[in-house]
């Protein structure tokens, strides 16, 4: 009989409790993530022996098929103008609500509140909020003597109305924020005051700064969320009008389940990962210019 | 010999025991077989899946027609996997991938050459023609002939119905417009005559909340544009259905009404006003196509409201018929029952549950349940066209939903933009052609 040492037994308690996870990631994320990389060389449709068809899906894809620039340039545009709108408004809301005045933990949940309740509910409430001739957005805009457009029903502004849609959920940027403002030590605000620095200096160069992980956590999440973003172009639009909101997961979708091409979009599936992966990397490579840990930068250790 | 067992062996039998025992345990007991005293074999659990047509309606209806079913056959259980619409193809799908698709499924005939491409379905041919509890001469041809791709026979039909005019009574009353159904009888329901009965409607003059449009135009393949691209002469497919026609002068004209009631007549609302708003529920539509399924809702609404058929154009009296499925999955363990239950969602007896349920028959020997079923009046249109065989089909091919998917954007441009039909359908033949010959 031999006697587990005590770190022993914590590690064999931690390998048995992260199993289930462990059996789940391995099932479920990396296994068909495995297949997937075979099925892209395929030709498959779900239902009878997939084929092999070596680089004819990548081929396709780069050169063959319009719909894939499409449904990039429309993602693309989506990604690039909500994650900065919502970053800096989740910044703003954050620095609003972390001033100390009563009922403020009320205020907070109204704010987050929005973000709680996702999806399709959502898509469905904005629809009617769009609604041309008897949605909420229009109402409003005539109310200031402005005709408002079709939103959702004309290509020219169907795009801008979704990422207008997007900052519904910017009270979960805002809590993130929120958390990081909190953990700005006083004592650098006040030696900054001592220092002669007004609010806006204090702001620039000790509070930014000290969130600069948070806004770089925010961006890399968002990149990743909203070039994967299917619901609301599903549920909304189709990808309409004329394919001013074919986002990129909702023409993979429709490769998959509705044309049944699953080898054509396992391919499609890859090159949103690898442009994720390269827009991650990228974001991370600057991000030593205006990081800061501990209140140091990541460049050259200023 | 050592008979001695070591603690290696014992942990080895008894590892061993325990694995098998766990397997068994998971293993699927085979149904029993009749017993000497003549007793009843275990029941066989057959899943159904159907999509509720509407909602809680729609599951108490199926429970009204499984409950002498399942009275009739004490062998038969039948698990009901009631799913939206918008996932059960999906689903399908999936289940048939690994293997375990439902037993008996409805299937929209949207996607039932789809499915029987790939084969997934039974063909139901030999089950049909040995099983003297179905007689095609029950069903109207074109009900019967919705199932049959191939030349092989994948479904039973199940609910559908015929495209057909609502109309608001009390608009057509208050603006002193003839019934359009009294046009009809008159055989002067033309296009023209549904054109001067709209603009007789049409009120945009006061503010957005009062404006009544005399019609709402159609801007889908969905059943929507067939009746009035068929109507003006035209066909979306070619025979061998591996070209399309829809920049044929015919197809293209019956594109042209329909954008014309809203870019020239002003008669129907843009796109942009229907969309999210029921201009039907609210009464501001006098005249609009539609399936039989929303009686159930217009029943209650606060005004009166009959059927007419499709107006006739160049060809004559004409419209569309669309039905559903009920399929038996290939994979099934338990064809034969399953093939009861299939047969029996498509039964006398329980079509006319359907039809309490805003169905149209297909059958013949229903139509008097069709009838008495009102609102409205006029359920007689419902079936008129199939029985005096004037409803069309939708030529169906395994590729409908990618072609008409890709149609989306060129119908965008007509009914949105309102550029000219035959450019952009010029154009969108090309596309349709690369998919339906395998080119894209």
């Amino acid at each position: 009989m031999f006697k587990l040492r005590y770190a022993q037994l914590e590690e064999i308690y931690g390998w048995l409790f992260v199993t289930p996870w462990l059996f789940g990631f391995l099932a479920f994320i990396v296994g068909p993530m495995l297949v997937s990389v075979y099925l892209a060389f395929t030709n498959w449709d779900i239902l009878t022996p997939a084929q092999m068809v070596g680089f004819d899906n990548f081929v396709k894809l780069t050169t063959g098929d319009p719909l894939v620039g499409q449904a990039l340039k429309v993602t693309t545009i989506y990604a690039g103008v909500s994650i900065p709108l919502q970053v800096v408004l989740g910044l703003i809301l954050a620095l609003l609500l972390n001033e100390k005045i009563k009922a403020m933990s009320f205020v907070r949940t109204v704010f987050y509140l929005p973000s709680v309740v996702a999806g399709v509910a959502v898509a469905l409430l904005w629809r009617w909020i769009f609604s041309p001739d008897f949605g909420l957005l229009n109402a409003g805009l005539d109310l200031v003597g402005i005709d408002g457009p079709a939103w959702l029903a004309d290509s020219r502004t169907a795009l801008s109305a979704l990422i207008l849609m997007s900052l519904w959920g910017v009270g979960g940027g805002m809590l993130i924020v929120l958390a990081g403002l909190q953990g700005v030590p006083t004592t650098l605000y006040e030696a900054a005051e001592v220092d002669g620095a007004n609010s806006w200096v204090r702001f620039w160069n000790v509070t930014l700064p000290m969130i600069s992980p948070v806004i770089l956590f925010q961006t890399v999440m968002g990149i990743i969320g909203a070039l994967q973003v299917f619901t609301e172009a599903y549920v909304m639009t189709e990808g309409g009008p004329k394919y001013a909101t074919l986002f990129y997961m909702l023409y993979l979708y429709q490769n998959a389940f509705e044309f049944l091409k699953m080898g054509y979009a396992s391919a499609l599936a890859w090159v949103l990962f690898a442009y994720i992966l390269l827009l991650t990397l990228l974001v991370l490579r600057f991000s030593a210019a205006w990081v800061y840990y501990e209140g140091v930068s990541t460049k050259a250790g200023q | 010999m050592n008979s001695r067992v070591t603690r290696r062996s014992f942990l080895k039998v008894a590892g061993g025991g325990l694995a098998l025992s766990m397997l068994s345990a998971c293993a699927v007991a085979p149904p029993a077989a009749p017993g000497e005293d003549g007793q009843m074999a275990e029941p066989v659990t057959i899943q159904l899946m159907f999509w509720p047509v509407g909602g809680e309606r729609g599951i108490a209806s199926m429970e009204k027609a499984l409950e002498p079913f399942e009275e009739a056959n004490p062998d038969i259980v039948v698990e009901r996997l009631a799913t939206p619409w918008g996932d059960l193809h999906d689903k399908f799908l999936t289940t048939s991938a690994g293997g375990v698709p439902p037993d008996v499924s409805a299937v929209d005939n949207y996607y039932l050459t789809q499915f029987a491409s790939k084969g997934i379905l039974l063909a139901l041919n030999e089950r049909v023609d040995a099983d003297p509890g179905v007689n095609d001469e029950d069903y109207f041809e074109a009900a019967w002939n919705e199932g049959v791709w191939e030349g092989e026979r994948w479904s039973m039909p199940y609910i559908g119905s015929t495209r057909v005019m609502y109309f608001n009574l009390d608009l057509f009353e208050a603006a002193g417009v003839p019934r359009p159904d009294e046009q009809w009888e008159a055989g002067e329901w033309t296009w023209d005559a549904f054109l001067e009965s709209a603009a007789a409607l049409t009120d945009t003059s006061g503010d957005v909340m009062d404006t009544v449009y005399g019609t709402m135009a159609d801007s889908s393949m969905w059943g929507g544009l067939q009746p009035w691209i068929w109507g003006a002469g035209g066909d979306e497919l070619n025979d061998d259905r591996t070209q399309s026609l829809l920049n044929t002068p015919e197809a293209v004209a019956g594109f042209e009404f329909c954008q014309n009631l809203i870019h020239d007549h002003g008669v129907a609302p843009t796109r942009e006003t229907t969309q999210d708003v029921n201009l039907v529920a609210t009464g501001r539509i006098g005249i609009w196509a539609s399936w039989r399924g929303l009686v159930m809702a217009y029943r209650s609404y606060d005004y009166n409201w009959e059927v007419v058929p499709f107006p006739m154009g160049a060809e004559g009296k004409l419209t569309l018929y669309k039905g559903n499925s009920m399929v038996v999955a290939k994979a099934g363990k338990n064809l034969d029952q399953a093939w009861q239950l299939c047969k029996y969602m498509s039964s006398q007896e329980a079509d006319a549950i359907w039809i309490t349920n805003g169905g149209a028959t297909p059958r013949k020997d229903n139509t008097d349940v069709l009838l008495n079923s009102r609102p409205p009046e006029n359920n007689a249109y419902f079936y008129q066209p199939l029985a005096e065989g004037w409803a069309k089909t939708i030529p169906f091919t395994p590729l409908w939903v990618e072609w008409t998917r890709s149609l989306s954007p060129f119908l965008d441009r007509i009914f949105l933009d309102n550029e000219d039909v035959q450019t952009v359908m010029d154009e969108a033949v090309v596309t349709i052609d690369g998919i339906l010959q395998g080119d894209s």
